[in-house]
C-alpha cells in the first residue's frame, strides 16, 4: 500500500465535482446519515470521511472525457450518491479510519482505475472494498490494486467494460498478488480476457505468451516464466504462522500438499505467486499414508529431512529442527 | 472485516458480512472463487443473497447489538467442554458456553417469526417487550408505522368490535339478512405479524374472539368470515402470573407456543443507554434492508423450517421426556386412566393422588414433579421450535441440544409444577419452584440421563415392535402373527418383572396393548378370509 500513501494534506485538496454533486444528492443521503449517527458515528468523522473521498472523485469524473463533460450528470450524481454512501456505511461500521483498508480502496484505489461511469455502475465500489478485506492479508494488497490498475488501463476501447469484467480483472489481480486460493476460479478467468488485459494483470514479460505460460504452470504450478524460486513455507504460531510442532510433508501434487503437525492435519497451497496453510478438516481417509520412511535422496537437503515430496517440478522438504517447509526445484534425484 | 457482528460501539446500518456462525453449513474448501472474493453474487437468482438462516442470525445480531441491549447468553449451546465457575455461598454455577450462545429475549421471537407462531413476552415495564415485537414486524418488511398502527393495545372497555372492525352502518339499516351486512375489516388482520399488547387486560368476552383469529386464523363477525391467513404472533404481558386485569382464559393460555420473560437490564450497559438517548434515534426506524424478510422469503423460510428432519433417536429422547408426566398410579383402576387427567376430571388435586403412591422415588422421577401431562399441541410446538433453531444455527438435522434449548420456553407454561413435590424439599433443588427454565432444563437432563443409562438408543424392544408392525401386515401369515403376539406378551411381562411403572413405561405398556390388539384383529380376520 505505500505507493498509494501520501500525507493527510490530501484530505484539503479541493474537490469542485465532489462538492457539487454533495451538494445534489444530499437529500437522497439523510438516511444513512441518520443510520450511522443512531450508530454512534460522529459527525466530525462523517465529515472528514467524506472530505477525505472527494479528490480521489474528482481525478475519476476529470478523466473520464477529456476536454469536453464526457458523463452527464446524472451519471455523476449516481455515482456521487453510491461513493458517499459507502463511505457513511464504512464510517458508520468504524472500518474508514486513518490506514484502513476500505478508506485506502475509496481514497486511492478506485480513483486510479480507468472506468468508464457510463457502462460500469457504482457497485464495483462495494467490490472492491470487499475485495481487499479479502486480499489484505492473504496477499500484496498494493500488487493487486495495481494489476487492476494496469487491466483496466490496458482495456481495448472496443470492448465495454462491465462490473462483472472488473471483477474478473479484480480476481485474477488477487491471484497474480498472491492470493493462492484463487488459482483455480483466475486461471479459468484469464481466456476470458483480451489478451493485453492479461498481460497487464498477469505481468507478462515482454516475448512471453500468457498462453504458454499458463499452460507451463498448469504443469509446474510454482513456475511462472522462469525457474522456481526456493523459499521457505509456513512458520512457528508463535512467529504469525500456524505450526506449533514442526510440520512433516506427507504427500501433495505439486501444488496441494499434506502436511502433519502434531496430531493436526493442514493443507498447504503452492503456486508461483503465494502460498497458503489450511487445516485440514475432511475427514481422515484411513487408508492415507503417514509419513514416508527416510530414503537416501532426502539426503541432500539435510540430515535431518523428516518428509519430503516430489511433485510439479518441485520438492517440498520438512525437518525436525525447523517449523517453515521448504519449497525448491526439482533437481532430478532418483527418488 | 468483522466476525460475528458482535461488536457493541458499531453503526446501526452495519450488518456482519461475515458469516455469522463459520462452519455452520457445508464443507471447508481450500478453493475461493468470486462470490468469496466479493462477498456476494451479482447473478440475478431469486436465491441472491445470503442463505436463509445466515440472514436470520444477522437479524439476530444486529437486534442485539444495536436494538435491544440484552448481553445476555441464556441460551446456551456447547462445542466441547464448557467451563463452569461456582460462584457465591450457594455455589452457583456460571457457565461460560464454549458454543455460540444466545439471548432468549431476542432469539424465541426470531424464532417464532420462522415458524409464524404464537410468543409471549412477558416482564415489567420498561423491559422493550414491546419494542421487540416491533422489531419483529419491521424485520417483515412493514414499516414502524404500520405496525404502530397495526398494534392492538389491551384495555378493560376493548370490544370484539375494536379488535376486528364494524359493520358498516348503511349495510346495518338495508340488510334484509344478516349476510348482507358488509364489515370493513381492521387492516392489522391482514398483517403476517400481529401484535397485541397487554392481552391480559382484555376483556374475557374480547379474549374469547381473539382465540379464534389466533388459533384457527379466522374471523366470523355477521355471518361475514376473514381469512386472517398465517402470521406470527407477538402478545405481551406485564405480569402472566394473574396479575393483569382479567384472568387469561385457558384456551387462549395454551394456544401460545413459547413464553419468554424480559431478563433484567445489565447496569453495566447504562452508557448505551445514555448513548441511543442522546441520538435520539428508534431502532425500528433504521433497520437494514439487508434483514429484512419479504414475503415470499417468509414463506420460504417457513418451509425450510418444516423440512429439516428429526432424526429417530432425537424423537425417541423427546417420547421418552413427554411420556414421563401423565401416569398417576392411583387416579384409576383401569391401567388406561391412571393418569392425572383422570384426577383432574375427578376435581382432584393430582398432588393429593400422587402424595399416596409411596412407590416410586420421588428424586429421580421427573414424573412427580408435575400436576398434569403434556398436551398434544405442546408436542408439536416443541419439535416445530426444534427445528427452527436447528435451522437458525444452520444444522442439518435437529439435534438434542436444539431440542433442550427451546424446550423450557415451549413448555414455560404447558406443565404445570407442582410446587409442593417432595423433590423441592432440597436445599440444591429449592430455587427450581421460581426458576421455571432450570427446573425444565433439569427434568430434561435427569431424563436424557436415565435415557443414556438403560441404553435405550440401543436396547428398545418396545420401538422395535412397533418399527415391525410399521412394516405392514400385507401378506403375514397366522403363525407369524402369533409369534408376534407372543413376544408382545413377553414383553409386558417383561415391564412387569421391573415392578415399579414409570410414565415411560406406561406409554410402553399402552403401546403394547396397542399392537397386541392390532395383531388379535388382523388374526381374526385372517381366520374369517379364509
Amino acid at each position: 500500500m505505500s505507493t498509494y500513501a501520501v500525507g493527510p494534506g490530501g484530505a484539503a485538496e479541493p474537490a469542485p465535482l465532489w462538492a457539487a454533486a454533495l451538494r445534489r444528492v444530499s437529500g437522497t443521503l439523510a438516511r444513512d446519515l441518520d443510520v450511522a449517527r443512531a450508530g454512534g458515528a460522529a459527525d466530525r468523522a462523517l465529515a472528514e470521511g467524506l472530505r477525505a473521498v472527494g479528490p480521489g472523485f474528482d481525478r475519476l469524473v476529470a478523466r473520464q472525457g477529456g476536454a469536453g463533460p464526457a458523463v452527464a450528470q446524472p451519471v455523476v450524481d449516481r455515482w456521487a450518491t453510491h461513493w458517499a454512501r459507502s463511505v457513511v456505511a464504512l464510517v458508520g461500521a468504524g472500518r474508514f479510519g486513518e490506514g484502513s483498508v476500505s478508506r485506502w480502496v475509496l481514497e486511492w484505489v478506485v480513483p486510479a482505475l480507468r472506468l468508464d461511469l457510463r457502462t460500469v455502475t457504482p457497485l464495483v465500489i462495494d467490490d472492491l472494498v470487499t475485495a481487499a478485506a479479502q486480499v489484505s492479508g492473504r496477499a500484496d494488497a498494493t500488487h493487486w490494486a495495481r494489476g487492476i490498475e494496469a487491466g483496466l488501463a490496458a482495456w481495448p476501447s472496443g470492448v465495454p467494460l462491465t462490473d462483472d469484467r472488473v471483477r474478473e480483472v479484480g480476481a485474477v489481480s488477487a491471484w497474480r498478488a498472491g492470493h493462492v486460493r484463487l488459482r483455480s476460479a483466475a486461471r479459468s478467468l484469464v481466456p476470458n480476457l483480451p489478451d493485453a488485459v492479461a498481460d497487464a494483470v498477469l505481468r507478462v514479460e515482454p516475448g512471453q505468451d500468457v498462453r504458454d505460460l499458463l499452460a507451463r504452470n498448469a504443469e509446474v504450478p510454482c513456475a511462472w516464466g522462469g525457474p522456481v524460486t526456493e523459499r521457505p513455507i509456513g512458520a512457528f504460531r508463535g512467529f504469525g504462522g500456524a505450526w506449533l510442532l514442526p510440520p512433516v510433508v506427507t504427500g501433495g501434487d505439486g501444488h496441494r500438499w499434506s502436511v502433519v503437525s502434531g496430531q493436526t492435519r493442514w493443507t498447504v497451497l503452492t503456486d508461483a505467486f503465494g502460498e497458503a496453510v489450511l487445516p485440514d478438516e475432511s475427514e481422515p481417509d484411513s487408508d492415507a499414508a503417514g509419513p514416508a520412511p527416510r530414503q537416501a535422496w532426502w539426503d541432500r537437503y539435510g540430515d535431518d529431512v523428516t518428509g519430503a515430496v516430489r511433485a510439479g517440478g518441485v520438492v517440498l522438504v520438512s525437518r525436525r529442527s525447523s517449523h517453515r517447509l521448504l519449497l525448491v526445484a526439482d533437481g532430478g534425484a532418483t527418488p | 472485516m468483522t466476525t460475528s457482528g458482535e461488536q457493541a460501539h458499531t453503526g446501526l446500518g452495519h450488518v456482519s458480512n461475515a458469516p455469522t456462525r463459520p462452519g455452520a453449513a457445508g464443507r471447508h474448501t481450500d478453493e475461493l472463487d468470486l462470490t468469496d472474493l466479493y462477498g456476494t453474487s451479482r447473478e440475478a437468482t431469486p436465491d441472491a443473497g445470503p442463505p436463509l438462516d445466515e440472514k436470520l442470525r444477522q437479524a439476530y445480531f444486529w437486534i442485539t447489538n444495536h436494538a435491544i441491549i440484552s448481553p445476555h447468553y441464556d441460551v446456551e449451546f456447547h462445542d466441547g467442554p464448557s467451563e463452569r465457575i461456582p460462584l457465591g455461598d450457594s455455589r452457583g454455577e456460571l457457565t461460560l458456553p464454549s458454543g455460540q450462545s444466545y439471548s432468549s429475549y431476542v432469539l424465541m421471537p426470531l424464532l417464532t417469526f420462522m415458524v409464524r407462531g404464537r410468543c409471549l413476552m412477558v416482564g415489567g415495564p420498561g423491559r422493550g417487550k414491546t419494542a421487540s415485537a416491533l422489531l419483529m414486524g419491521v424485520l417483515a418488511g412493514y414499516t414502524p408505522t404500520e405496525m404502530r398502527r397495526g398494534m392492538q393495545h389491551g384495555h378493560p372497555q376493548l370490544t370484539v368490535a375494536d379488535l376486528f372492525g364494524t359493520p358498516l352502518p348503511r349495510d346495518l339499516v338495508e340488510a334484509e339478512k344478516l349476510s348482507d351486512v358488509d364489515v370493513a375489516w381492521r387492516s392489522w388482520l391482514g398483517m403476517r405479524v400481529k401484535i397485541v399488547d397487554e392481552y391480559n387486560r382484555i376483556p374475557t368476552r374480547t379474549q374469547s374472539a381473539l382465540l379464534t383469529v389466533l388459533a384457527d386464523g379466522y374471523v366470523e363477525t355477521f355471518d361475514q368470515v376473514y381469512e386472517t391467513g398465517a402470521s406470527a404472533w407477538y402478545l405481551t404481558a406485564n405480569d402472566d402470573a394473574g396479575g393483569g386485569t382479567y384472568q387469561v382464559i385457558d384456551a387462549l393460555r395454551d394456544r401460545i407456543d413459547v413464553v419468554v420473560a424480559a431478563l433484567p437490564f445489565n447496569n453495566r450497559f447504562l452508557s448505551a443507554l445514555v448513548a441511543r438517548a442522546e441520538r435520539g434515534v428508534r431502532p425500528e426506524d433504521v433497520v437494514p434492508d439487508s434483514i429484512v424478510f419479504t414475503e415470499a422469503e417468509h414463506d420460504r423460510l417457513h418451509r425450510a423450517v418444516l423440512d429439516v428432519p428429526i432424526p429417530r433417536p432425537v424423537l425417541r429422547r423427546i417420547e421418552h421426556f413427554a411420556g414421563q408426566f401423565e401416569y398417576l398410579e392411583r387416579a384409576g383402576s383401569q391401567f388406561e386412566y391412571r393418569t392425572k387427567d383422570t384426577a383432574r376430571l375427578a376435581g382432584v388435586d393430582p398432588h393429593l393422588v400422587q402424595q399416596d403412591d409411596t412407590g416410586r422415588d420421588a428424586l429421580s422421577d421427573v414424573g412427580t414433579q408435575t400436576t398434569a401431562g403434556l398436551s398434544v399441541r405442546a408436542l408439536q410446538s416443541l419439535v416445530l421450535y426444534s427445528k427452527a433453531m436447528a435451522l437458525f444455527r444452520g444444522d442439518d438435522a435437529v439435534g438434542v441440544d436444539h431440542v433442550r434449548a427451546v424446550l423450557p420456553f415451549v413448555l414455560f407454561q404447558k406443565l404445570p409444577m407442582d410446587t409442593e413435590a417432595r423433590v423441592f424439599e432440597q436445599d440444591d433443588t429449592a430455587a427450581l419452584r421460581l426458576d421455571r427454565v432450570s427446573w425444565l432444563h433439569a427434568m430434561f437432563d435427569t431424563t436424557c440421563r436415565q435415557f443414556d443409562a438403560d441404553g435405550l438408543d440401543h436396547d428398545d424392544p418396545v420401538g422395535d415392535a412397533l418399527a415391525l408392525f410399521d412394516r405392514g401386515l400385507d401378506g403375514l401369515g397366522a403363525g407369524e402373527v402369533r409369534a408376534r403376539i407372543t413376544h408382545v406378551g413377553r414383553l409386558l411381562t417383561s415391564i412387569a418383572a421391573q415392578r415399579k411403572v414409570y410414565g415411560h413405561t406406561f406409554d410402553d405398556a399402552l403401546t403394547l396393548k396397542y399392537l397386541h390388539q392390532r395383531y388379535t384383529n388382523y388374526l381374526s380376520w385372517l381366520r374369517w378370509s379364509s
